[in-house]
């Protein structure tokens, strides 16, 4: 589940430009709002996985402060999937949002309005 | 370099000789980066989090490209622990019942055999191809043996070998090979089983399947001991979130515990040692890790990597 989180934190991540290794790391903290801090060996094993998709490509890499750095970029198909899991993810929380509000409600399959949250 | 810088630069030593040219001096950077100020020693954490990393590298389920060397470390790991598996059960039953009954080139024999899923699996990896003439010819070396007991065990172990392998190989083993895999070696089992029903050649046929299963399972330990340590293995793999593998160890364990439910009062004397069946346990839940982390990425993913792209 966590990888899973971190993985499409990653995607969002990169949708504003591309990021490294720590920038990336950042973000996620961000916008989790410090919930999810992964560690670095994790991050680069669900980065590895994103490039092997095709996902996640890398962009470029420059040194600073002499420490060195790559740059890493979304991909269109990167950016498919990030819409397409953000959509399933947006339903599913809207969908237990209200379920948790209203338990009554959750035998219906009456379409999300989006004021009921 | 700082005392951190050093310790982060150790740790960086699980990973593959090439993962380290092409990724070290970024994550060292990265690592540096997230530590505290005053942190001296990479924490608990960290080292936790790349040793698991490095693991998944080095068996190339997290690698850019299926890195070849990695999945072929992989593999070997995974067919050594099933040959030392083979070994060991014939071993057990060598200095057994049958000690006294068999000529010497028994065991140069068993040592052929017990190679045939250790190339297997080797050759798998890198050249798929050869999976279905492997199997078939390690199916046809079970059937051409003597119609003997001994014969059945090597027929049986061919059987589970052949499902625990088909079950488990990676998946850049087509998926026509693996049906033709698990086809010849099935086929090949049945033959060879209804073979010896036939010709029992002055052996008493055994009754039933748990008969056979007992035959060439180890399964002296007692009964209580054999499902702790076979839902230990089973968990093992539950942690690692692989239920493939863990429903094909479950599946082939189920019969071998019932078979000693059912018959560890009939076959007690049988002069099965205790000692090599636990070390066979062992290699077997070695073997669940092995496959464990082999197995670690979920099939979404590679499913995922064929997506069209929608522009």
């Amino acid at each position: 589940m966590n990888s899973q989180v971190v993985r499409i934190a990653i995607l969002s991540s990169l949708v504003a430009g591309h990021q490294h290794g720590y920038g990336i790391l950042h973000d996620i903290s961000q916008l989790s709002e410090g919930r999810l801090t992964p560690q670095v060996g994790s991050l680069y094993r669900v980065i590895d996985l994103l490039v092997r998709d095709g996902f996640v490509e890398e962009h470029s890499t420059e040194v600073v402060d002499g420490r060195f750095r790559r740059y890493y970029r979304l991909t269109p198909s990167g950016r498919s999937e990030l819409l397409e899991t953000t959509a399933t993810m947006a339903a599913v929380v809207a969908h237990t949002r209200r379920w948790i509000a209203y338990p009554c409600d959750s035998a219906e399959t009456a379409p999300i309005d989006g004021t009921a949250i | 370099m700082t005392s951190l810088e050093w310790w982060y630069r150790g740790l960086m030593f699980l990973y593959p000789a090439d993962y380290r040219l092409h990724r070290e001096e970024e994550m060292i950077a990265t690592l540096l980066a997230t530590a505290g100020n005053d942190q001296m020693r990479p924490t608990a954490g960290e080292a936790v989090g790349l040793l698991r990393h490095a693991v998944v590298t080095r068996t190339a389920i997290g690698g850019q490209a299926e890195r070849a060397s990695g999945r072929a470390w992989a593999g070997l790991v995974a067919a050594g622990g099933i040959s030392a598996l083979v070994v060991l059960v014939v071993g057990v039953h060598l200095r057994g019942e049958w000690a006294t009954t068999l000529s010497d080139w028994f065991v140069p024999v068993w040592a052929c055999i017990s190679a045939v899923p250790l190339a297997f699996v080797a050759l798998t990896h890198s050249l798929p191809r050869l999976a279905a003439p492997f199997a078939a010819v390690a199916g046809a070396a079970a059937i051409a043996g003597p119609a003997t007991m001994m014969a059945q065990r090597v027929l049986l172990c061919s059987i589970l070998m052949f499902t625990v392998i088909t079950c488990t190989t990676p998946d850049g083993v087509p998926r026509r090979s693996r049906v033709v895999a698990v086809v010849c070696g099935g086929a090949a089992g049945v033959a060879g089983v209804i073979r010896l029903n036939l010709r029992p050649h002055g052996i008493p046929s055994p009754p039933h399947l748990a008969v056979y299963l007992h035959h060439t399972m180890p399964v002296s330990m007692p009964v209580e001991l054999a499902w702790l340590i076979g839902a230990a293995a089973v968990a093992v793999v539950g942690v690692f979130r692989h239920p493939r593998f863990a429903v094909t160890v479950g599946l082939l364990l189920v019969p071998v515990w019932l078979s000693t439910i059912v018959l560890c009062d009939r076959l007690g004397d049988r002069g099965f040692n205790r000692a090599p069946t636990a070390i066979v346990v062992a290699v077997v839940a070695a073997m669940s890790v092995g496959f464990g982390t082999l197995r670690s990425t979920p099939f979404r993913r590679n499913e995922g990597s064929v997506a069209p792209d929608p522009a």
